[in-house]
């Protein structure tokens, strides 16, 4: 079980987030939607322990594990893995050689090279990419549906059990899309992960069918349902399915 | 691609792939036709690179410099073309100076170079002479550097153009490493120092042909 609890966030300056609370029960999938700017990526990036949001009060546990006693490595080795709406490029380290050193470093390779290319090519196929980007430089010169795909080839290797999805949608086409949201369901029902995903696209939704819906606004949030929230929200829009005060949140 | 090791002072090279394992103190390297030459060690000495008429050389190193004084000279014939790519990780007190000195027509250069602050000192100088009279020249020279201190690394461009024919820059970068590269890769598990020395690596072979220098 994932729990944040009172939390406040802020970057330099700026509150983002301010007494926000969120359970997640292990194994399921939750969908977190809000306007722009709400600070849903915030959320993804303080539970990844990114040290440019900092931590005012509150806390979060997994598991009974304090995150915030923990740094990015920690994080991500007890199974949380980031997916952001627009992955870094890092030319000069390629897939194959950041995965292996990950998984070695972890104690989690038992595979020798032959069988690591080979799934490696596996998950490419289903991917639908070429095997060459098992040795292509991690996202560098790929468009922004390869980079997704590209992020999912690391999914499907380090084996994660949280995934943090933050608009893991944006930029994609229809095909890719739905590619995208096939792949992630097929890992959620070979490994049970829990997910946190965060969108403001209907297809994924639909895909993945969250099980709660959050609505966050004014740094907190402010409504919780099912899928029918979201297609409440679809159809209306935020202010008309009268979740957002438009007024209160310009304020 | 074939290696050697040259015991003279003098290497023609023609239309060759070539590895220059160990040279003397000073070498001049002349080039007909399209050479590839790789250089793994640089080792306080001095390279005179003399390109002849239509001829192409790719040269690059891959190095790690400790308290060293190296020095390229280069000069061109008409319509050559230098793809010179120097990638170092730097520990010690260390002096790099290249000349290019063009004094004939239709020629590109393009001068890369890449440095790693291994807890050292590194003093590049640049020096770019375009003469009068020349026509259709292009020049570039890039520096990018990542250190921590800015004061490990020092950087003199020294360029003068005297033609009007010219296409000339000179660009330098120096700065530590991208937090959002370190950030990434620690949430794919490796911890920072194993992601800060997978970045400096990956940013010196960015320019160096890998397989190349991998076998060395």
């Amino acid at each position: 079980m994932l729990k944040i609890s009172n939390l406040t966030v802020k970057t330099g300056d700026k509150i983002i987030l301010e007494d926000f609370n969120l359970e997640i029960e292990e194994g399921s999938i939750h969908a977190l939607m809000g306007h722009n700017g709400a600070g849903k990526s915030t959320i993804a990036k303080v539970l990844m322990r990114d040290k440019n949001y900092e931590v005012v009060k509150g806390s979060i546990t997994l598991n009974d594990q304090d995150l915030l006693k923990m740094n990015t490595t920690e994080v991500a080795r007890c199974g949380l893995f980031l997916v952001g709406q627009n992955p870094v490029e890092i030319a000069g380290v390629s897939n194959a050689e950041m995965l292996r050193t990950s998984l070695n470093d972890q104690g989690k390779n038992t595979l020798n090279i032959l069988e690591f290319n080979q799934k490696l090519t596996k998950i490419c196929e289903k991917l639908e990419i070429p095997s060459s980007f098992i040795h292509r430089d991690i996202n560098y010169n790929m468009s922004g549906g390869e980079k997704k795909k590209n992020e999912l080839l690391h999914m499907w290797m380090l084996e994660p059990n949280f995934l943090i999805l933050d608009e893991i949608d944006s930029g994609l086409d229809v095909d890719s899309l739905k590619l995208v949201g096939d792949s992630i369901k097929e890992y959620f029902e070979e490994y049970h992960p829990t997910i946190l995903m965060i969108t403001h696209q209907k297809t994924l939704l639909e895909i993945l069918k969250p099980e709660k819906v959050h609505v966050l606004q004014n740094k907190k949030i402010i409504q919780t349902g099912d899928a029918s929230l979201a297609e409440k929200i679809f159809k209306e829009g935020f202010s008309g399915a009268s979740i957002i005060d438009r007024g209160n949140l310009d304020a | 691609m074939h290696k050697i090791k040259v015991e003279q002072n003098s290497l023609h090279l023609k239309e060759e792939e070539v590895v220059i394992t160990e040279f003397l103190d000073s070498l001049k390297l002349i080039v007909s036709g399209t050479v590839y030459c790789a250089i793994p060690t640089f080792q306080s000495q001095t390279l005179e690179i003399v390109l002849e008429e239509n001829s192409h050389l790719t040269l690059e190193f891959f190095l790690e410099l400790q308290n060293t004084k190296n020095k390229i000279c280069i000069l061109n014939g008409e319509n050559s073309q230098l793809d010179l790519h120097y990638s170092c990780k730097y520990s010690g007190e260390n002096e790099f100076r290249i000349e290019n000195r063009i004094k004939t027509n239709h020629n590109r250069n393009v001068i890369l170079i890449r440095g790693v602050d291994n807890e050292g000192t590194l003093f590049v100088h640049a020096v770019g002479d375009i003469l009068e009279d020349t026509k259709d020249n292009a020049y570039l020279e890039d520096i990018k550097v990542i250190t921590s201190h800015q004061n490990s690394i020092k950087i003199k461009p020294d360029l003068k153009v005297s033609s009007n024919a010219v296409l000339a820059s000179h660009n330098a970068t120096i700065g530590p490493i991208e937090e959002n590269e370190l950030f990434y890769l620690e949430s794919k598990g490796l911890d920072e120092a194993t992601s800060s020395s997978l970045i400096k690596d990956g940013f010196l072979k960015g320019i160096i042909n890998e397989e190349v220098f991998k076998d060395l």
